[in-house]
């Protein structure tokens, strides 16, 4: 070892030598790459309109199909009566840039759901456990959910393949929206679900989770709502 | 490479890595909101009573109470009545004139000349719909007269035929009808075209109520012993109006059979 550090004892004076009599005398080189990731981004839009839609929204455009929309509906021709209807197609188009899954939710007062308010589904909906489900874009699934301390039935329709940037989807999985005939006389008390002005609401929910990892929409969505 | 970059890439990595296992928002999400507000029609009449019958019929009619319209002009002029007064040319009251009279008639008018009633008097009674809901509706008004009284006690009573020949209502009766325990005899005009919001019915189906003319105080006592009259010789004729959305109906009889179902 003693004769090791000699010898790069020696080296160094040596060099030292050389340096000190030549300038710019080392060759030297860097080199560098850059990695830049792109990180995915999760983006939706969810609007509706009075008729299918014919063609995808962007996010710019969503609001103001929406705005419209909204307008529409205020109109007094669309107030709702027994046994009336009014168009509802809703839509999510994908504006992120990855493919995600995605789910609609619908909430409905329990008071209200399966007997006097009543909504049209798209042909060919199956439940989620439906052994056949190649005709239908959309699976369906519902259960009683509590928010803020009031009871909704949750009907939620998952979309079976991912949509793919760009894509929206193409068949709105409900049509409109009605009050049975049964609200018709004077033992249908809907003040519990009407406010003041004659006004209900009824909320409905987008959801989008990037579909890499996952098999199907709903196990996508089951995993998140169990985190 | 050398040994020390490969090093370096690799210290990177492991920092990502960590950071990536260490974040609880693993999946990309988004979450999108809209709320949908739908208005929802009411249905709502108000019954209103006046001693203005529409066209003041029974101006000639000799006997029977009627309006001087000298004193009380008549504010609707000939060919303007509405559309569904089925045909009435001539003139007639308008509906701000019977709303008007209708916010006196029970203190004002009802409390004198429906009090103490003698053979051959009539109280004038004509009854109109005014539709505040924010719907059109179709309407009916079903007038009750004790089926006790209903015959030479009050049997000169008089409802419109107008109302009914022209078009405007049809008259269905339906005799010994028990309510609250009393038996009457109920006239049920259902009116043709729905009454849009905010509208009032333009033919009052009731006219007056009168008492025969030869009423005699022997059947008054009879009456009153079998409780047909109150011990102060009092008796109601009631007058009740329903009310449907047109919407959704072909016609008003499909409408109310679905009301009375």
């Amino acid at each position: 070892m003693k004769q090791k550090v000699l010898i790069v004892a020696l080296a160094a004076v040596c060099l030292a030598v050389t340096g000190s009599t030549v300038t710019l005398s080392y060759f030297t080189d860097t080199s560098e790459v850059t990695n830049s990731f792109s990180i995915g981004k999760t983006d939706v839009e969810f609007f509706r309109w009075y008729s299918p839609i014919p063609r995808y929204y962007n996010s710019d455009e969503a609001p103001g199909v929406n705005q419209r929309y909204e307008s529409w509906l205020s109109a007094s021709s669309n107030m709702l009566v027994g046994g009336k209807s009014v168009a509802l197609y809703p839509y999510i188009s994908n504006t992120g840039n990855m493919p995600v899954y995605v789910r609609m939710r619908m909430y409905i007062p329990s008071g209200l759901y399966d007997k006097y308010v009543t909504f049209a589904q798209a042909e060919g909906i199956v439940g989620i456990s439906a052994e056949n489900q190649d005709n239908t874009e959309w699976l369906r699934a519902s259960k009683d959910v509590t928010i803020e301390g009031k009871s909704y039935r949750e009907v939620t329709y998952y979309r079976k393949e991912p949509l793919a940037p760009r894509q929206q989807s193409s068949v709105a999985p409900i049509t409109s929206i009605g009050l049975s005939k049964d609200v018709i006389g004077e033992d249908v008390d809907l003040s519990g679900f009407v406010d003041s002005n004659g006004k209900l609401v009824i909320k409905m929910a987008a959801d989008a989770v990037q579909s890499y990892g996952f098999d199907t929409a709903v196990k996508a969505f089951q995993f998140l709502d169990n985190k | 490479m050398t040994k020390q970059k490969v090093l370096a890439v690799a210290g990177v990595l492991g920092i990502a890595a960590l950071v990536l296992s260490a974040g609880t928002l693993a999946y990309f999400t988004d979450k999108e909101t809209v709320t949908n507000t739908f208005t929802v029609g009411n249905v709502d009449i108000d019954l209103i009573e006046s001693q203005f019958h529409r066209v003041n019929a029974g101006v000639t009619t000799a006997g029977r109470l009627s309006h001087d319209t000298s004193v009380f002009p008549m504010s609707g002029t000939a060919s303007s009545a509405p559309e569904d007064s089925h045909g009435w040319t001539g003139a007639y009251y308008t509906d701000a004139q019977i709303e008007s009279d209708a916010a006196t008639y029970q203190s004002d008018y009802l409390a004198n000349a429906g009090a103490n009633l003698v053979p051959g008097a009539n109280v004038m009674k004509a009854p109109y719909v005014k539709n505040v809901g924010s719907v059109d509706a179709y309407v009916r008004v079903r007038v009750l007269v004790p089926a006790e009284l209903d015959n030479g006690i009050l049997g000169s009573s008089m409802y419109t035929s107008t109302a009914v020949s022209s078009g405007a209502t049809t008259l269905t009766t339906t005799n010994n009808l028990e309510k609250d325990g009393i038996i009457y005899n109920q006239y049920a005009f259902t009116y043709v075209d729905p009454v849009k919001a905010g509208k009032m019915t333009f033919w009052n189906v009731w006219g007056d109520i009168k008492l025969g003319e030869n009423v005699t105080q022997e059947q008054i006592v009879d009456l009153k012993n079998r409780g047909f009259l109150t011990n102060d010789s009092k008796f109601n004729v009631l007058i009740e109006a329903d009310a449907i959305q047109s919407d959704g109906f072909a016609n008003a009889t499909d409408a109310f059979a679905k009301f009375d179902k």
